[in-house]
């Protein structure tokens, strides 16, 4: 076997390796998305969802009653069941996804802000409108209880509640933007940061997004972003955030 | 040197083929770094008389990473006019005793309300939830939102600083106490406002607020009519939205399972508009009308043709000089 039979041997080899392993990881579907897995569940009668939502009874048969109003059944029954929206015929699920549920800064450096995002989606096909609200549960805390605080922003004013411009490196803390759809106005462009609700200090969850309409896949992106002083003691710190979406009723 | 060649060539597309493959590995390994989570249905009616039971059942699906969920129920209040619903969380089933008789979860019999149980990435479970509200409960409407907490597995603890994020979702229950199932519905307009006058290029747009102060949540099924001095009536379908008691709510339109604004499309409007508002509450019989009048004139055509007999008689007939 000569020399160069061996290279090209090598590099057929070498092709065929990543060939099947190319095959191998596309054809496997791997990517996590908000599955909406059919155009389910199309009624004939409106209200009466055949998927989740089946209502039923240990003592009494359901088929005919589930979503009417004759008053005999009712006695008889107990109850009236329905399900999804009168106007949407089909009960698509509600989603949500995020692309990155651990946003980890690494280590700090003074006086330079540090910034990771992370996308939200919301699927609210089934249902009207929705909202998505967020608090984080303390925060950033290290073990011994110092905390890295809450940013008050460039003005020293800005809140939970209250949106306002982070574009110094001299002020500190941690804060979120939000920009995309459904996002609240106040974040006027991507200087413009709020505190996240504290709820270890009684604050209330914020919304982050909203909207009145039947929404398919809304995206918006939150940037965290942090930033410490010297007098920042050196240590570990970590602090969860807990997101809700919920449907319009 | 030819063979010197050969064997760089090589190296490089070996070397390639290496960092292509790492690196799309290393992204799909990102992508698992994904939260998602779907519930269905997202809202559930359920009219019961006191001491009756029924259930339903809620299907949650984990389409990320594996990690640990809970499930709660949780009451909620209207917070404001759009159908938005502001949680309780103090008043939840596994913080209370109100409503802690309320609910129980009959399948999977392993899951239990504020308790955490495994979810893999991509699956499926069907919860069933028995609803027995006590035989002494009283009369009315009572509001909740079922709830499904993800949190990834995996712990942050060792991070110089990090965030983790846990995510919930939530499904609506209303629940109308009714020993009959007759609910009394009581509806009222709020707002139901329409121009005066309007441009004739202008749209002609309807803000409707109704408002419930009754005891049980119902839907406004009805429509806008509009009705020009020349041409035919349009209608406008009120979007069947839910209001619940004690609230009032904004009102929009729905065309071809679409929210919409109330507004009248026509292009051209000249003469008067007769707009009727005309719903009732859940088909109760009994119907709920308002009438206004809209004046449209063609203001702005108006305008602009007399700027255009002005240019031309300027035009035409040159002011004279005189000396």
């Amino acid at each position: 076997m000569t020399k160069k039979s061996i290279e090209t041997y090598v590099v057929v080899v070498c092709i065929c390796i990543f060939v099947y392993l190319y095959i191998c990881l596309f054809s496997s579907p791997l990517l996590a998305q908000a599955v909406i897995e059919s155009q389910n569940y199309k009624v004939q009668m409106p209200n009466f969802n055949s998927g989740a939502g089946i209502p039923s009874s240990t003592n009494f048969k359901l088929d005919s009653s589930v979503g009417q109003t004759a008053p005999g059944l009712y006695s008889s029954a107990g109850f009236r069941i329905k399900s999804g929206f009168e106007y949407i015929h089909s009960i698509i699920p509600f989603s949500f996804s995020m692309s990155n549920h651990r946003i980890n800064f690494g280590s700090l450096t003074l006086g330079s802000p540090s910034t990771l995002t992370s996308n939200l989606t919301v699927s609210a096909g089934g249902a009207g409108g929705y909202s998505v609200k967020v608090r984080e549960a303390t925060p950033l805390t290290k073990t011994g209880g110092q905390t890295i605080i809450d940013t008050t922003c460039d003005s020293g004013a800005c809140t939970e509640t209250t949106a306002g411009v982070w574009a110094l490196t001299s002020t500190f803390g941690f804060g979120y933007n939000m920009a995309g759809d459904d996002v609240p106005v106040a974040f006027t462009d991507n200087t413009y940061y709020k505190q996240f609700a504290n709820a270890s200090g009684a604050e209330a969850d914020q919304v982050v997004m909203s909207s009145a309409y039947v929404g398919r896949n809304r995206v918006s992106t939150i940037t965290y972003k942090v930033n410490i002083s010297a007098l920042q003691p050196a240590g570990n710190y970590q602090n969860k955030i807990l997101f809700t979406a919920i449907p319009s009723f | 040197m030819k063979k010197l060649i050969n064997l760089k060539f090589a190296s490089f597309v070996v070397m390639f083929l290496f960092l292509s493959t790492k690196y799309y590995v290393l992204s799909t390994s990102g992508v698992f770094a994904q939260l998602s989570t779907s519930i269905s249905p997202p809202i559930t009616e359920i009219t019961i008389a006191p001491g009756k039971e029924t259930t339903q059942i809620f299907t949650i699906t984990n389409d990320g990473v594996d990690g640990t969920a809970t499930i709660s129920i949780v009451p909620f209040n209207s917070i404001d006019e759009l159908g938005n619903v502001g949680l309780d969380e103090k008043l939840g089933i596994t913080n209370s005793p109100m409503f802690a008789n309320w609910f129980s979860i009959t399948s999977p019999t392993s899951i239990k309300f504020g308790e955490k149980f495994t979810v893999f990435g991509g699956q499926k479970l069907n919860i069933i939830v028995k609803f027995s509200p006590p035989k002494d409960v009283l009369e009315g409407d009572n509001y909740f939102t079922f709830l499904y907490e993800f949190e990834a597995d995996g712990e942050n603890s060792n991070d110089v600083v990090s965030t983790k994020t846990n995510t919930r979702i939530g499904s609506n229950i209303l629940i109308s106490i009714s020993k009959d199932g007759q609910q009394q519905k009581t509806a009222e307009i709020v707002e139901f406002s329409v121009p005066l006058i309007i441009d004739s290029l202008s749209p002609l747009k309807f803000n409707v607020r109704i408002g419930n102060p009754g005891s049980y949540f119902f839907k406004p099924l009805g429509a806008i009519s509009v009705k020009p001095y020349f041409g035919n009536k349009s209608t406008l379908n009120l979007a069947p939205l839910n209001i619940v008691k004690n609230s009032i709510r904004n009102i929009p339109c729905t065309n071809n399972e679409e929210i919409i604004t109330c507004e009248y499309d026509n292009k051209i409007k000249i003469g008067i508009y007769k707009t009727t508002l005309k719903f009732s509450a859940d088909n109760d019989g009994s119907n709920t009308t308002s009438e206004k009048i809209t004046f449209a004139f063609p203001f702005s055509l108006t305008f602009v043709l007399l700027i255009i007999i002005g240019i031309y008689r300027k035009i035409s007939h040159p002011i004279d000089k005189h000396y």
